[in-house]
């Protein structure tokens, strides 16, 4: 049960960055949870290769948003402190939960099927994961530019950079969609298949977020509006990503063989 | 636009409204059992849909061929002679009071039978064993002119494609629930135009599983269930969507694999199945006493880790199916109360087992 | 009286706040499927097999409670591709009839971006809806080395003459060991004197004669399993939606690309 001890590294991390000011060290300590969790990811999906890993998401979600972190935050951290960058401890949080999910609700007793041994299946999966953890951050930047002590051109920058996120996830959720498509027909002979759940909740998300971008045009939502319109997004997000890989309650370290 | 939401929602109930009327006529036009269906056309066309999803007519003896079906897709009824693979739609005919009248050929011989009318429709010469499953004897399969073959296999049907018989497949891809598992004579019966003997069955294995649920409600002792096999390379179960996954929570106890979903004889992966035998109290093994399930310690010998569930260790409690349990299908509400007794035991002092076998830690010596 | 009604409707198709309204709806509607999908995949997946029209008259009709939100979904899908059509044709319009000469050229790219990805929407579900509607599917055909089968509704023959099996190669699964993953199928086309071959496999169909052909399963599973016999089971569809939805999805996605390329553009442009 290595995905303890990534668990264990990130919930440090994640109370260091809140609570001691040492930036390097929480740094430090997601860099190591992002590691093992990486590690463990990689050998799942080498494992299941050619075909691809069942209810897979969530923990593929928890190693993107740990990139993120770290690419936007872990470096910044050191330099200008938590205060500059409020959406760093939420992400953080979010990331610490995801994994926890990961280890307390694991759904990964599936076998591989067939008809997963294409590369559209493997693109539909990982473009998601991508797209999700995206979405996400955009909602976070969004959540940050709600809380009252930001100044002003601050918000306008936290939100136009929520946008941007959301932007890039919308397209690559759109990949994920077609590619999800495209092996539904190359498999099942059509497109859609209304049984799947994966792509129900795809299509979902893919609505919502095509509603947000309209949203921008539609001049009587303030900025306040959409960024909580993002907000609840990305709970829908989180939402989608984790619930559908999500099993029943259990302990680490029992019924290893 | 709120003139909008509301259309579309009155719009929806009427819809709903509207189906529901259509639901309330006795012989329903359609009815879904499962991945079966059945969908009553008109008085002399019936289509079914079979466990693979293919559709197949069904019209009276005599009726002329409707257009769009391949001759062995066109099945006349009363069908009067049946050749049946499965013991569970042996025992289905048997409910439907048809087997003595059609079964015609069985694939497994006469010394594997427990159900009397089969070994007495062999005695009198009126069964034939056609071969085994996997090594059909096609001859003796066309000399004995079956109308409707009822199998498991799908290899078996360009063969009898090129010979004109039709033939059901009766397993399918998503395992059967309780209703699926009680209802599956109903999807038999327009077959054979027994649609009242189906009824009546349902009605009795129902009221069998009203009064499991009186005698079992509000227990707070909440026994855990497992069922299924770890063999050399694989760990199979029976999932939550599994009639045994619903007739366990029936009688409020838990399902090990509730959240398990698919096919019967599921794979998932050997953690996950050990790690649920660390919860469990009683065990129902797939193996029965001939293929070696005759104690704790000879299962164990079979799979070494499988000692370490807790159901294996004397706390816990191993079940095996006895060889007629499979041929019992016609027994439900027997085999239900069973189950209810083996998980209740207080609740149904002095019970006698008939269809399952406790495991003792050991074999009896001299075995 | 009736030209005023005609055009007050397309007034209210053209309304951004419509859109937003649906997709929300539809958003909430698709969350409830999840919801009512758990467990229920039986109901739903007959719809592949029988088409739209038929199995809202058996499946839907026999479990409304468990299929509403997919009776909701069509109306509001069909509301929003009539939406899109009039809002994007509106813009397109005006677009055409006077602002081309003012607009820069990267936001003229922008703004044709969006409306292709708009008109590919709406070809898409359309493409979807002519998919389950007009599409004539035989399920579930079992073939065998040696007995070949005509395709019900047409005079070609599909005959099974080899099947080269595909064995895990790998060691990391080990309930795959020693199993087959996939299969080459080679099949022989006859329709009168014309013969075709082709393979078919998993995720590979084979089109033909304005038939495709899907493969569902095969066996032997394992080399010396319990059932040896060697077939194939496949799906048979002549879908004319297809061609449109995949063609919407190319439009869609040069329309995204665009969109992303010309806003990048167009924000740098903005910042300088």
């Amino acid at each position: 049960m290595i995905e303890t001890c990534s668990l264990a590294a990130y919930t440090a991390g994640f109370f260091i960055a809140l609570c001691w000011p040492r930036p390097f060290l929480s740094t430090l300590c997601i860099g190591i949870g992002t590691a093992i969790n990486f590690a463990v990811v990689l050998d799942r999906y080498n494992g299941a290769w050619p075909m691809m890993p069942m209810h897979f998401g969530i923990a593929g979600l928890s190693v993107v948003l740990s990139f993120i972190w770290i690419c936007n935050y872990g470096t910044i951290n050191r330099q200008n402190g938590l205060r500059q960058q409020p959406e760093s401890p939420i992400l953080l949080g979010i990331i610490v939960l995801v994994v926890a999910a990961t280890v307390f609700f694991p759904k990964d007793f599936y076998v591989p099927f067939l008809r997963s041994n294409v590369i559209w299946s493997h693109v539909f999966l990982l473009a998601g994961i991508v797209a999700k953890s995206f979405l996400v951050h955009g909602g976070v930047k969004a959540f940050a530019a709600l809380q009252g002590t930001q100044k002003k051109p601050k918000i306008a920058a936290l939100f136009n950079s929520a946008t941007n996120w959301i932007v890039y996830g919308y397209g690559l959720l759109t990949v994920s969609l077609f590619s999800g498509e495209l092996w539904c027909y190359l498999g099942w002979g059509t497109p859609v298949v209304w049984h799947d759940a994966a792509l129900t909740t795809v299509l979902s998300l893919w609505l919502y977020w095509t509603c947000f971008l309209h949203l921008l045009f539609i001049r009587s939502w303030s900025q306040k509006q959409r960024s909580r319109f993002v907000v609840a997004g990305a709970v829908l997000v989180l939402f989608f990503a984790c619930h559908p890989d999500m099993g029943p309650f259990r302990l680490p370290f029992q019924g290893q063989g | 636009m709120k003139y909008l939401v509301s259309t579309i929602l009155l719009l929806l109930s009427i819809s709903l409204c509207g189906c529901k009327t259509g639901d309330s006529a006795e012989k329903v036009p359609f009815l879904q059992i499962g991945e079966f269906a059945i969908n009553r056309v008109s008085d002399e066309l019936t289509i079914v849909r079979d466990g693979a999803g293919r559709s197949l007519a069904l019209i009276p003896r005599g009726a002329k061929a409707p257009k769009g079906f391949a001759p062995h897709m066109i099945i006349r009824v009363p069908v009067q002679r049946v050749v049946a693979y499965g013991g569970f739609d042996v025992a289905a005919l048997r409910v439907l009071g048809v087997l003595d009248d059609t079964l015609v050929g069985v694939t497994k011989a006469k010394e594997k039978w427990f159900v009397d009318d089969v070994k007495r429709g062999f005695d009198d010469g009126r069964i034939a064993f056609i071969g085994d499953a996997t090594a059909i004897n096609y001859e003796l399969l066309k000399q004995q002119h079956p109308e409707l073959v009822l199998t498991w296999d799908p290899s078996v049907i360009p063969m009898l494609s090129t010979l004109n018989i039709p033939c059901i497949i009766t397993s399918t891809p998503v395992a059967m629930c309780l209703n699926a598992r009680m209802s599956y004579v109903k999807f038999l019966a327009p077959f054979f135009n027994r649609e009242q003997q189906a009824e009546d069955f349902f009605q009795k294995v129902s009221n069998s599983l009203k009064d499991i649920r009186r005698t079992t409600e509000g227990q707070w002792d909440k026994t855990k269930v497992m069922w299924g096999d770890m063999y050399e390379k694989r760990v199979l179960v029976e999932p939550g969507n599994a009639w045994i996954g619903e007739l366990v929570g029936l009688v409020d106890s838990d399902y090990l694999f509730e959240d398990v979903y698919g096919t019967s004889c599921i794979e998932i992966s050997m953690e996950r199945f050990l790690y649920s035998g660390t919860q469990a109290n009683i065990y129902f093994t797939y193996r029965t006493p001939k293929s070696g399930a005759t104690s704790k310690a000879a299962l164990a010998r079979l799979h070494p880790l499988l000692a370490k569930i807790k159901p294996l260790s004397p706390e816990g409690k191993v079940y095996a199916p006895l060889p007629h349990y499979g041929q019992s299908g016609d027994k439900l509400d027997e085999i239900f109360t069973e189950i209810a007794a083996i998980i209740h035991p207080k609740l149904y002092p002095n019970y006698q087992l008939k269809y399952f076998q406790e495991l003792p830690e050991v074999d009896p010596k001299g075995k | 009286m009736p030209i005023q009604l005609v055009v007050r409707t397309y007034q209210f198709f053209c309304s951004i706040k419509l859109t937003v309204t649906l997709l929300l709806l539809l958003v909430a509607d698709l969350s409830l499927g999840y919801i009512c999908l758990q467990g229920k995949v039986s109901l739903f997946q007959p719809m592949n097999e029988v088409g739209l029209s038929q199995w809202l008259l058996t499946y839907a009709r026999s479990q409304p409670l468990d299929s509403a939100w997919f009776l909701l979904l069509l109306p509001l899908l069909s509301l929003l591709g009539i939406n899109t059509l009039c809002c994007t044709g509106e813009k397109l319009y005006h677009l055409v009839r006077s602002q081309h000469t003012r607009l820069p050229a990267n936001r003229l790219w922008l703004t044709l971006s969006i409306h292709l990805m708009h008109l590919a929407m709406v070809l898409l579900l359309a493409g979807y809806l002519t998919s389950y509607t007009l599409s004539t599917i035989y399920p579930s055909i079992t073939l065998t080395p040696g007995l070949p089968l005509t395709v019900p509704g047409s005079s070609l023959q599909v005959e099974l003459l080899e099947m080269q099996m595909i064995p895990y190669s790998r060691n990391r699964l080990i309930p795959f060991l020693g199993r087959n993953i996939d299969v080459n199928a080679h099949l022989l086309f006859k329709d009168g004197k014309e013969q075709v071959h082709a393979t078919l496999a998993m995720n590979r169909p084979v089109h033909i004669h304005g038939f495709s052909f899907f493969l569902q399963r095969f066996n032997p599973t394992r080399a010396g399993g319990m059932s040896p016999s060697q077939y194939i089971i496949f799906d048979i569809r002549r879908d004319p939606g297809v061609l449109p939805t995949f063609i919407a999805m190319g439009a869609f996605l040069t329309g995204l690309f665009g969109y992303l390329f010309f806003r990048h553009r167009t924000r740098k442009r903005l910042e300088l």
